[in-house]
């Protein structure tokens, strides 16, 4: 009799993803800031935010704030910033 | 942290800022996505008991982290290290004064500067408090150790300011201001 062994474990992947490219500069950018919902997430994103705003020229910011940490962003903020953003900051996990 | 991934995977460079106990977590939570190695920018935990000012701090302290993050990619040893953050070091100096009734403070008005602020209610003890001389010599090591030793530590006492109200108190109380 032959025993057939199910493994319901799903192993790490072997073949891993590159990162997106990153930005040659953030002038110009517009960043994503989605905040988790967690206590000061929002305040330390736009305080960063505002910090590379001085660094930067023509910097804007489009806040996305999460209905629970728990779960990803919902797809219409998702494809809001996919389309018109271009680089993302998240906070806090905490 | 899934949201930074998610972002990356859409062709965005993301930065995600976590704190420290969930490190394991979010690497791990970034493996099982597809990322190996994903590099975060951590800051001291816990952030929900930070005052407004200690959240600026922060977060003024972890922007070039995220700028590299943004930019270059990485986040290096130096980068996370000076995640020690002013508004940690500040609650670790303040503990011991606070039992004494008074509290302390701490600003950045430039990128070479600390300046601490000792508050001494009126009702407390200020001869309790351990003298500005003695103080600022382990505020400016703490200062050196956790955020560089270019940085130059003052602190201000009230009770070097003839005319703050501490002293104005203190000289009512005296049998000469009787």
């Amino acid at each position: 009799m032959s025993i057939r062994l199910l493994d319901p474990t799903v192993g790490p992947p072997t073949d891993f993803k590159a990162r997106a490219p990153r930005l040659a500069t953030l002038d110009g950018a517009t960043i994503g800031l989605v905040n988790n919902g967690k206590t000061w997430g929002r305040e330390i994103l736009t305080r960063i935010a505002d910090n590379l705003a001085d660094r930067y020229t023509g910097i804007n910011t489009m806040l996305v704030t999460k209905e629970t940490y728990s779960f990803p962003a919902i797809p219409a903020d998702v494809d809001r910033l996919t389309n018109g953003a271009t680089a993302i900051i998240a906070a806090i996990g905490d | 942290m899934l949201d930074a991934v998610q972002f990356e995977d859409r062709g965005l460079p993301a930065a995600a800022i976590i704190t420290e106990p969930f490190k394991a977590t979010c690497h791990a939570m970034a493996v099982l996505n597809g990322f190996d190695n994903y590099p975060l920018v951590a800051v001291p935990h816990p952030v929900t008991s930070l005052s407004l000012e200690q959240v600026h701090d922060l977060a003024d302290s972890i922007t070039d982290a995220v700028e590299r993050l943004l930019i270059v990619g990485n986040v290096d040893e130096v980068a996370t290290a000076q995640v020690a953050t002013l508004a940690t070091v500040v609650e670790e100096l303040a503990l011991g004064l606070r039992s004494d009734g008074a509290d302390l403070t701490a600003s950045r008005p430039d990128d070479h500067s600390v300046v601490f602020e000792l508050h001494i209610p009126d009702q407390a003890c200020a001869d309790c408090i351990t003298p500005a001389r003695v103080l600022l010599p382990i505020f400016t090591s703490r200062i050196h150790a956790a955020l560089g030793d270019l940085l130059s530590v003052t602190l201000v006492d009230p009770r070097d300011d003839a005319s703050h109200p501490l002293n104005t108190q203190r000289l009512n109380q005296s049998p000469e201001g009787a």
